[in-house]
């Protein structure tokens, strides 16, 4: 597909691209993405956002040991080992790194980054409870983050150009949303490994640039032929899925399922809920992206990504769920233990889970519990 | 069993009457926690090898410990509700509650797993089925689980200890108490659980200084907390009750504020597996160990006092005194090692004298603001800048060698900042540190043998630097 192919070539050309836009005195706000940085604001403020959503290489955890112990979230080492290599062609450009603090795992990676780099980091707090005090000190948080953007691009916060960024990302996230459908309905004219490239090119590219390939490739994808749908369908969704880390989808695929995405609490940019317009942006930006988010496992009480789940499961008909979580990821690997219990119980659907630590010795194992969670769901009269 | 455990409460400063009158609660007790005759030998082992018991107020502060083991084990079949709070608790909410409790009825209110750890672990060295169970339940080997949780979830499961009427969670410092909590709630009856939340989310070099919107959102979490306690309970929680808690363990702070000043002494009167002993009393417990724990340290200080005047040390004059991260809670083969290489302890990190509190802000008006603002400053739940800035300001008031900085590895807000901790300890104070990941709650991947050889290498080195 034509504009997948732009897309790819894309993302190969952006790091180009934006030493092109520094040269033009264009500010690049990095930020961790987990759902919690509204794109909006950097936009809004005349600055270029990219989510720092690369993984998957053990090189990177490897080289994050010299600054951090072994025990924290492999997503998060593998970002301290690109930071502090020095040729990471994206940590290398921004001039600010938004960390939205959600856990112990990503206070690690800003600490470490201020202590061991020269990396301008901003950092404010995602409670772990929805509650009107939690999206109050979320506000808090957007608002300062605003500010320091600002500040930083010397460009003020307008409503108008808060607004038009609004309807940017909303035009965005309804794109995604329509991908997502089709990803769902088992739309297998783009792979599950391409719907999840262009989710999270949607984190890097240029938002005008992007929008205009995603509808083309909307477009495309609903004229076109699906494949064969009779394979075992499951949902995959977890603790971080970032762009490069392809084996779990690549050997769900070699073992003969269709794959569809869903929740994870990085790496997969949350579009289920579109700004609403208000006169306190703010105000509107943490209902959307702290409220309105599915909560990753790590919110207390944590009953929201369980039955989210268990409905998304039912909704979309699938035949299992495989869970995928980094190591020491907790609050993920201590759900996995009774979340299959509970979707059981109210679907009857088998859970499949698997740990990374994005270390290739892993894969054997991992392709053998693949194959015997595929074929025992073939089995399944 | 009335032979087999008389000699090891005797060795814990039993009286014998006291045995007599307590004997049902005993053997019920030892009898849940499938505690047999070898383990009453082992225990009396473990206790001759590794504890001082030459001195009496030893001897009495494990009695301590073993009645809030029998208190905590027979609190529902004594028809007492049961609160417990997660570790490390926020200041000493405990006491507070137990002090709001005492208007209303019959509370037993603690820590349980620091309580397990100071019994099944120091003394009976029996914790292994308990992690076991903790692990087989939802807290999986080999992810780093904190094994203080799987001892909770394990005791829960093996009925050792019985469910909580409620459990308040570590949310104000980390993600993994709550949810274990949650995994808990979930296995064993669905009983409730209050979640104290915090954002942990100030910029490095910020400590001492916070945003104020962080006290905003903790203080209400607080306040939310004591309109729980008063919805379900009928406590009241005021300034006043929280003044009067902590005069609850005020004669336990004064008994071991006296101790800690034989601490200064050269040659160091009593060793880090000693030591450690009295650490958790006020941490973990709000019963009987408040009353007896006190009297036990009052007679362990005055013990102390006398081999300061005579010169009597756990190790020869001039060994090199080093801060320490955390002792061991379960394993005194552990804590003694660090005296058997030859290094004195004469405090731990947790207990370094703190700055100066600053005034509460006027703009602060409810309890929980004020307590928040409290936390801000004591580091440890302000960020990891906090915790390294607190230690540093710390060491300003001590005169060390070296710092041996030793850590829980699977506690992630310790680990998020270890590796920074002994750099910035190093780099701003010049204070040589060994930073040392450890099992606080678990020796079976973190024995002293395993550790031995870099404490060796550690000691050795701060000698020759001392010569």
């Amino acid at each position: 597909m034509e504009p997948l192919n732009r897309i790819k070539s894309l993302l190969a050309d952006r790091p180009a691209q934006l030493k092109h836009k520094k040269t033009q005195d264009k500010k690049i706000v990095g930020y961790i993405p987990g759902g919690y940085f509204p794109e909006e604001i950097a936009l809004a403020a005349g600055a270029v956002p990219v989510g720092m959503v690369r993984g998957g290489e053990h090189s990177a955890v490897e080289n994050a040991f010299a600054c951090v112990d072994h025990w924290v979230d492999t997503f998060y080492r593998s970002q301290i080992g690109y930071a502090t290599s020095g040729d990471d062609p994206y940590y290398n450009l921004i001039d600010v790194l938004v960390v939205p603090i959600t856990d112990s795992n990503n206070r690690t990676l800003s600490d470490t980054l201020s202590y061991y780099t020269d990396l301008e980091l901003f950092v404010y707090g995602v409670p772990h409870t929805k509650s009107k005090e939690g999206r109050d000190y979320f506000r808090h948080g957007l608002a300062k983050t605003a500010d320091k953007i600002a500040g930083l691009t010397g460009i003020e916060i307008t409503g108008q150009r808060m607004t038009e960024a609004i309807d940017i990302c909303n035009r965005e996230k309804e794109l995604l949303r329509e991908l997502s459908q089709e990803n769902q309905s088992g739309n297998t004219a783009l792979s599950p490994k391409d719907y999840v490239l262009v989710n999270q090119a949607s984190m890097l590219l240029d938002k005008g640039q992007f929008i205009e390939n995603l509808e083309t490739l909307i477009r495309e994808l609903k004229a076109a032929k699906s494949g064969d749908n009779k394979k075992p369908k499951v949902l995959l969704t977890g603790s971080t899925l970032a762009l490069g880390d392809d084996k779990i989808i690549d050997l769900l695929e070699e073992y003969g399922a269709t794959v569809i995405t869903g929740e994870f609490a990085e790496g997969i940019k949350p579009f289920q809920h579109k700004v609403e317009p208000a006169e306190d942006f703010m105000n509107a930006l943490a209902e959307t992206y702290f409220m309105e988010r599915v909560a990753p496992a790590w919110f207390r009480p944590g009953h929201e990504l369980p039955e989210h789940l268990i409905q998304t499961a039912s909704a979309t008909r699938v035949d299992g769920v495989v869970w995928y979580q980094l190591m020491y990821r907790e609050a993920y690997k201590i759900l996995s233990h009774y979340f299959p219990e509970m979707l059981k119980k109210e679907t009857g659907l088998p859970v499949l889970t698997l740990d990374s630590d994005y270390d290739p010795a892993e894969t054997g194992q991992m392709a053998t519990r693949i194959e015997t969670y595929i074929e025992n769901i073939r089995r399944q009269p | 069993m009335t032979t087999e455990y008389h000699e090891l409460l005797t060795l814990c400063g039993f009286e014998p009457d006291e045995i007599q009158q307590q004997r049902h609660r005993i053997e019920t007790t030892f009898q849940r926690l499938n505690l047999v005759a070898g383990d009453m030998d082992r225990a009396v082992s473990r206790l001759r090898t590794y504890f001082d018991i030459e001195l009496k107020g030893v001897r009495k502060v494990l009695g301590t410990w073993l009645k809030e083991l029998i208190d905590l084990v027979m609190a529902r079949d004594e028809g007492k509700k049961l609160i417990y709070y997660g570790y490390p608790p926020f200041q000493y909410m405990g006491l507070v509650i137990k002090k709001a409790s005492e208007a209303v009825g019959d509370f037993y209110i603690a820590c349980p797993e620091v309580i397990l750890c100071e019994t099944l672990g120091q003394i009976f060295g029996k914790l292994n089925p308990v992690l076991e169970a903790g692990e087989a339940g939802g807290l999986a080997p080999g992810h780093a689980m904190c094994s203080l949780l799987q001892i909770k979830d394990g005791a829960l499961s093996l009925g050792f200890i019985p469910a909580p009427d409620l459990s308040i969670s570590t949310s104000y410092f980390c993600d993994m108490g709550p949810k274990a909590d949650e995994l808990m709630q979930y296995k064993h009856g669905g009983y409730p659980v209050e979640f104290v939340d915090s954002c942990m989310d100030s910029p490095w070099g910020e400590w001492p200084a916070y945003d104020p919107q962080r006290i905003h959102y903790l203080g209400q979490q607080l306040e939310q907390l004591f309109s729980a306690l008063q919805d379900r309970f009928g406590f009241t929680i005021d300034e006043t009750i929280w003044t009067e808690a902590r005069k609850l363990a005020g004669p336990l702070y004064a008994a071991t504020f006296r101790l800690n000043k034989s601490l200064t002494a050269d040659p160091l009167p009593l060793g880090a597996a000693d030591a450690q002993l009295i650490l958790n009393l006020p941490m973990g417990c709000t019963g009987i160990a408040l009353k007896e724990g006190a009297e036990a340290i009052e007679i362990m200080a005055e013990e102390l006092e006398k081999r300061v005047e005579t010169g009597v040390g756990v190790l020869p004059k001039n060994a090199p005194r080093v801060l320490m991260g955390f002792p061991s809670f379960v394993d005194p083969a552990l804590n003694r090692l660090i005296q058997d290489v030859g290094l004195a302890v004469p405090v731990h990190t947790t207990l370094l004298t703190p700055p100066p509190l600053p005034e509460s802000p006027k703009t602060y008006k409810t309890l929980g603001e004020k307590r928040s603002v409290v936390a801000m400053h004591g580091g440890l739940y302000h960020s990891s800048f906090g915790w390294i800035g607190r230690i540093k300001r710390g060491l300003d008031y001590t005169d060390l060698d070296g710092f041996l900085y030793t850590y829980q590895y699977s506690c992630r807000p310790l680990t998020c900042n270890s590796k920074l901790m002994k750099e910035y300890v190093e780099k701003e104070i010049k204070l040589p540190t060994l930073l040392l990941d450890m099992d606080m709650y678990d020796d079976r991947n973190y024995s002293a043998g395993a550790l031995q050889t870099r404490l060796e290498a550690f000691a050795e080195m701060l000698k020759t630097k001392k010569k």
